[in-house]
């Protein structure tokens, strides 16, 4: 519980640095942000070692650990970025990624307690589809993050604002890059989450579909996520509407998604 | 203690204390300087670094008698420039000690540039600093003051935003292009009629590498002068042609004579329905040849002159205001130099007292060798000068440690003190 409530205010600290690292543009706070990040991880590793899910020989998933594994992997995703190819991009990108995680973190305390969880049953096959489908979802956030970005850049040469401010944000091509990037990405990673689903439904129940609300929720993000690929994938529109259809995308699904999981209780694979 | 240690000065005039007339006399070519440099080696100069560029003509040096080298190397100036001492001698600056060490240190970190933050000063006293190593005219104190110099450009350069921002129009449309397309290798650009700051654009856009290059002029021959002057393959168009070309450029550049607007807001919105990346147009002429609504478009970025040169502007305000935290760093350097400096007292105390023992040791051993030491043979006599040499480094290694301790700060009373006490106990 306490260590909750540090991750929370570690987060919140780390936030605070990552928009500082832009608004006042000094590395030290780039920095400051990643051994924060760093800390992150060790207490996001020490929280999950301690959190219950293979219990009594059953695969159980409380509705704690479905906001946990967002936010361990929003964390490890920024982690990632730091020292990847997108190194020069992480100023920015955190300064979106690491509050939204801060959002998730502070949702998760009203959940710290709650019996609410997911059956899974003795086989692995169920983590490796939440894994996926939760590995799809960050991405979307990446997409998301980057759609953001550009809008502000584009804003800021619009507006013609001072290049010592335009100059903390990456170039307009290198974020249309990293949207088509996390959108493909985003898209395998719930295709395969979605592949590994239905295979699961077919050989434990005979079905290939459940019908359950989440399901339907989770085929409809798909297909809005494919979309979005498809736009992209085509030039069908320019760089800036493709990015405020994704802005809207991703706060419609993470609102449902997020609904979908606290508020629905019934189902196949619901947190009851 | 201050007789052991030479001093440094400096003498030079630059763009805010001489004019350009009188600048160039002292512009010496490497053949003259060569001769400069042979002369000043006859007198008291010890060390010597010239450094000449548009802006400005310095000599650094170090000298025991740092007030007769001035005078030297004034005397020298004159010759060689052939100009009259009264003509040049009062736009010249001397500068010595920590003066002259911060001078060189504002000087590398371009903060005594005409354009503060400029790149070009720091190669250019590299380059002089190279010539004169080449030519052996430096020392142990002017090697460290250069290198200082470089590190502390570095770290101006690198620290602050003094050189982040650009100051030329032609190279803030360069920047502002490659914030919205970075590679420009793959981009295209299109030159609508010519002007002297558009052809500037279009010249740093190909030293960047651009992509493809197509000039729509009313004359074919100022279109094919520009091709030539780019170095780069190019289309040329006729100005009808510009509506067709437009949806598969990149980058427009307008320069055009006309009164009326060459691309209207209409003719940009049916060029951006066809392409998905946006487009970055500059518009310098005057009257504008581009409508200014076509800049409300999204993903068109459209920037006149008076835009380019507003963003100059704030880029200027912005490197005055890092000259504060640039200077900071500077003083801090020129301080961790004469740390270093001041220490260099100490050398030749440590180096007599070395000599002193090392005389002792020597005389000593010559006397066992004669006597009680003769029957050894060479081999096992070099063995007992070995040994003799071991004890008296051993001996002397604390002694010279506080020694060299005390040299960082050898102008205290207490550093002058011990110092004092030492000389006479040694009786050096």
């Amino acid at each position: 519980m306490i260590a909750l409530y540090i991750l929370v205010l570690l987060f919140i600290v780390a936030s605070a640095y990552s928009i500082l690292s832009i608004h006042k543009d000094l590395p030290r706070y780039v920095t400051a942000t990643k051994l924060l990040m760093s800390f992150i991880l060790i207490v996001l590793m020490a929280i999950g070692y301690c959190m219950p899910v293979y219990i009594a020989g059953v695969y159980k998933i409380h509705i704690f650990t479905f906001f946990y594994l967002i936010i361990l992997f929003l964390t490890l995703l920024t982690l990632y970025m730091a020292v990847s190819q997108w190194n020069n991009d992480y100023r920015s990108l955190s300064a979106i990624l690491i509050p939204l995680a801060a959002i998730i973190s502070i949702i998760s305390l009203f959940f710290i307690n709650s019996p609410r969880h997911m059956t899974i049953g003795h086989n692995s096959i169920m983590v490796i589809h939440i894994v996926l489908a939760l590995l799809g979802e960050v991405l979307f956030f990446v997409a998301f993050a980057s759609s953001v970005l550009y809008i502000i850049v584009s804003w800021q040469l619009q507006k013609k604002s001072s290049m010592k401010f335009i100059n903390r944000f990456p170039s307009l091509s290198v974020l249309s890059k990293l949207t088509s990037f996390s959108l493909s990405r985003s898209l395998f990673f719930f295709t395969a989450g979605i592949i590994i689903g239905i295979i699961m439904l077919f050989q434990f129940y005979g079905n290939l579909s459940s019908g359950s609300p989440k399901e339907i929720l989770m085929y409809t993000a798909w297909g809005i996520i494919f979309m979005l690929w498809l736009i992209s994938r085509w030039h069908i529109t320019s760089n800036y509407y493709l990015s405020i259809m994704i802005i809207v995308s991703f706060l419609i699904l993470m609102i449902v998604f997020m609904a979908s999981n606290v508020v629905i209780t019934s189902g196949f694979h619901s947190f009851r | 203690m201050k007789e052991y240690i030479p001093q440094i000065g400096m003498v030079g005039m630059s763009h805010k204390t001489a004019p350009v007339e009188t600048r160039e006399c002292f512009a010496f070519d490497t053949q003259v300087l060569e001769s400069f440099v042979n002369n000043a080696k006859k007198h008291t100069i010890q060390e010597m670094v010239y450094i000449a560029t548009c802006n400005r003509m310095e000599l650094y040096f170090v000298s025991n008698q740092i007030e007769e080298a001035t005078q030297e190397v004034i005397h020298l100036l004159e010759q060689f420039a052939g100009l009259q001492r009264e003509h040049f001698e009062p736009v010249l600056y001397k500068k010595y000690h920590k003066d002259a060490v911060r001078h060189l240190l504002c000087v590398a970190s371009s903060l005594d540039s005409m354009v503060i933050g400029e790149n070009e000063i720091v190669g250019q006293v590299k380059d002089w600093y190279r010539w004169a190593t080449l030519h052996e005219t430096t020392g142990t104190i002017l090697n460290k003051l250069f290198h200082q110099a470089f590190r502390t450009a570095k770290r101006v350069r690198t620290q602050t935003e003094i050189a982040r921002n650009p100051l030329s129009i032609a190279f803030i449309a360069v920047e502002l292009a490659k914030k919205i397309f970075e590679d420009l290798s793959k981009q295209s650009v299109l030159l609508i009629g010519a002007g002297e700051m558009a052809e500037l654009i279009l010249k740093y856009l190909t030293k960047f590498k651009i992509g493809r290059v197509t000039l729509a002029n009313r004359s074919l021959h100022n279109a094919q002068r520009i091709a030539s002057e780019i170095n780069q393959d190019a289309t040329i168009i006729t100005l009808a042609e510009i509506i067709e070309t437009i949806p598969g450029v990149d980058i427009i550049i307008s320069s055009t004579g006309a009164h009326h607007y060459v691309l209207t807001k209409d003719m940009i919105q049916e060029a951006v329905k066809k392409r998905s990346k946006p487009v970055f147009l500059i518009d310098i002429a005057v009257p504008r040849n581009i409508d200014p609504e076509a800049g409300d478009i999204h993903d068109v970025f459209l920037y006149n002159i008076d835009d380019l040169k507003s963003i100059a502007d704030e880029n200027l305000k912005s490197r005055l205001n890092e000259t504060t935290l640039a200077y900071e760093m500077i003083d801090a350097d020129t301080e961790e130099f004469l740390h270093w400096y001041e220490s260099l007292q100490i050398v030749p105390l440590i180096a007599k007292i070395k000599e002193s023992f090392e005389t002792i040791r020597n005389d000593e051993l010559k006397k066992y060798r004669r006597r009680k030491l003769k029957h050894l043979n060479d081999k096992d006599f070099a063995i007992i000068e070995e040994l003799t040499q071991q004890i008296m480094t051993k001996t002397l290694h604390i002694p010279i440690s506080y020694l060299k301790e005390l040299g960082t700060n050898s102008n205290s009373k207490e550093a002058k003190e011990k110092t004092k006490l030492l000389q006479e106990i040694f009786k050096l």
